[in-house]
């Protein structure tokens, strides 16, 4: 795991239309959050350096920016995660397996169990077009779980974005009185 | 009108039992093999005497049932009761490890070919205590886990859950259900707020430790709620749980009744201990008709207990009629009936004589 000071320095950068969210400034105590407009992406990457290494997450719509950038930096782009992301039909996921190929970029998607608009039976389409995307259900919360339910959010987050694919492995204590 | 079989695993051996939780001081551990013993046979000609379904329950620290883990005594039944199906009532979801519930409910769904009924329960009060979980968040506890039971049950790709008071990091849960989408759900019912839950959720509720009146207060509630939520329940949608023993008459029926009463615990879990069942209440365990609730789990006399429907006792035709009275007030198409005392051969010829003499006259109720 990463330690405090190398938490701090990394870049998460934050696409969502409506700005800063609760979770995003919860995230913003371990990480650099640049939040921005999806369409403001590209330019935003372009101002890092070249050299820098950021993740994104991804709020709605804006999943198709997050896409675009892992594919285009994979070596620049740590982890990818996608806040209640858009319904993908069976077009839509040969679509974008076809474009995901063999990126190893680390990618998460998660879906609120009240969400009407991407609910998670429709989860299982991202992890049939990009390999490996660990679907994430957030309990009672709609596509607005970073508001809704920040604290919740943001712990997973903070989890995916130290440890990547590796956040499955608890590294909580069990120890209830030492 | 279908009809269920329930045998509590009622320990009869040497005992001292006191309150809640009950030492062990005095145990026999053949006297709890032999009342597993006993239990898998009754259920076994339950089976044969054609009951529609063999329920089990979860209690836990008394020898009023020793049935900690139904998951357990339901594996075994699935091995000896072929033709009825398995309703677990229930688990107690709030209190468990929901995707370890899911998983168990799936392998005897898979293991008795798709006759398990799902009962999620909330628990007696007392159950709180068992594994030191907070009573107050009984019911949002109850909530998240059924939804991500069905989940664990339903979901094929592997997924996590950040849950409120569950979260884990991938499951995928193997076997799955055989009954699809899932086996039929059942939860507890008296209160208010269990009507509206299950109306809202579309599950079936169960009625148990209450009387008739009671049960007909909630159950016209939760049709109320449910033809509000854009459901119409079916009879096959309350269960109403009730004690039973037939004899060859009346009086015979009394005697072996009273008689096997004087062994034993005279009160269920919840009410053995009343400090801590006030604990329990003060905590908010049971919403808001807290009073109401309590005094229906308060002991009664046999007399008011028949008369309310909580106990049929007598010869086949007076419980056929007790029977009619309850299907007629209250519209359950799922009877529970419980062996409150295991006597022995008079048990097994009361479940025998149920089946030959009182399921033919209900089954078209």
């Amino acid at each position: 795991m990463a330690d405090a000071s190398e938490q701090q320095s990394a870049v998460l950068l934050y696409l969502s239309k409506s700005g800063a969210t609760k979770a995003s400034a919860l995230l913003g105590r371990d990480f650099r959050v640049l939040t921005a407009a999806p369409d403001a992406a590209k330019s935003m990457v372009d101002g890092f350096g070249g050299a820098e290494k950021f993740s994104v997450i991804a709020q709605g719509d804006a999943a198709e920016q997050a896409i675009a950038l892992a594919l285009a930096f994979p070596d620049r782009v740590e982890a990818i995660a996608l806040i209640a992301p858009p319904v993908l039909d069976d077009a839509g996921v040969a679509a974008l397996g076809k474009r995901w190929g063999e990126t190893k970029v680390p990618a998460m998607a998660l879906f609120g169990t009240r969400d009407r608009s991407s609910p998670p039976q429709s989860s299982a389409a991202y992890r049939r077009a990009i390999a490996g995307c660990n679907l994430m259900f957030v309990y009672d919360a709609t596509a607005g779980m970073d508001n809704e339910r920040p604290e919740a959010v943001a712990a997973l987050l903070r989890e995916f974005m130290v440890s990547k694919n590796r956040f499955v492995v608890s590294r909580e204590s069990g120890v209830i009185h030492p | 009108m279908k009809a269920a079989f329930f045998s509590p695993l009622r320990y009869r051996g040497p005992m001292n039992p006191v309150g809640w939780p009950v030492s062990t001081t005095i145990y026999s551990s053949d006297a709890a093999e032999q009342a597993m013993t006993s239990a898998m046979a009754q259920y076994r000609i339950a089976d044969e005497a054609g009951f529609d379904w063999v329920t089990v329950a979860e209690h836990h620290f008394s020898p009023f049932s020793l049935s900690p883990n139904p998951m357990v005594i339901a594996g075994a039944m699935t091995q000896v009761v072929k033709r009825a199906k398995i309703a677990l009532l229930g688990a107690n979801i709030p209190t468990l490890n929901p995707v370890r519930v899911a998983e168990e409910f799936a392998m005897l769904d898979t293991m008795s070919g798709g006759r398990v009924i799902a009962g999620m329960l909330r628990g007696t009060p007392n159950e709180y205590v068992t594994y030191n979980i907070n009573p107050s968040e009984s019911r949002e506890r109850f909530a998240e886990a059924l939804e991500l039971i069905r989940m664990c049950w339903t979901e094929n790709e592997p997924f996590g859950w950040q849950g409120r008071y569950f979260d884990y990091r991938t499951i995928s849960i193997w076997p799955k259900p055989v009954q699809k989408p899932h086996p039929k759900i059942y939860m507890s019912g008296s209160s208010p707020e269990s009507g509206e839950f299950a109306a809202q959720n579309k599950v079936g509720l169960g009625f148990a430790f209450t009387n008739v009146p009671l049960a007909k207060t909630a159950a016209d509630y939760f049709r109320e709620q449910a033809t509000r939520a854009g459901w119409t329940p079916t009879p096959d949608d309350i269960i109403y749980r009730v004690i039973i023993h037939v004899a060859e008459t009346d009086d015979l029926a009394l005697q072996e009744f009273t008689d096997a009463g004087k062994i034993g615990p005279q009160t269920g879990v919840t009410m053995a201990n009343r400090v801590l069942e006030g604990a329990v209440a003060d905590a908010g365990y049971y919403g808001r008709d807290r009073e109401a609730q309590r005094a229906r789990l308060m002991p009664k006399d046999l007399r008011e207990r028949i008369e309310t429907g909580q106990v049929l006792l007598g010869s086949p035709d007076t419980v056929v009629k007790q029977i009619e009275n309850i299907h007629r007030e209250l519209g359950a198409g799922i009877l529970d009936l419980t062996i409150a005392y295991d006597l022995g051969e008079k048990t097994l010829r009361a479940i025998e004589m149920i089946g030959e003499k009182v399921l033919p006259r209900i089954r078209d109720m």
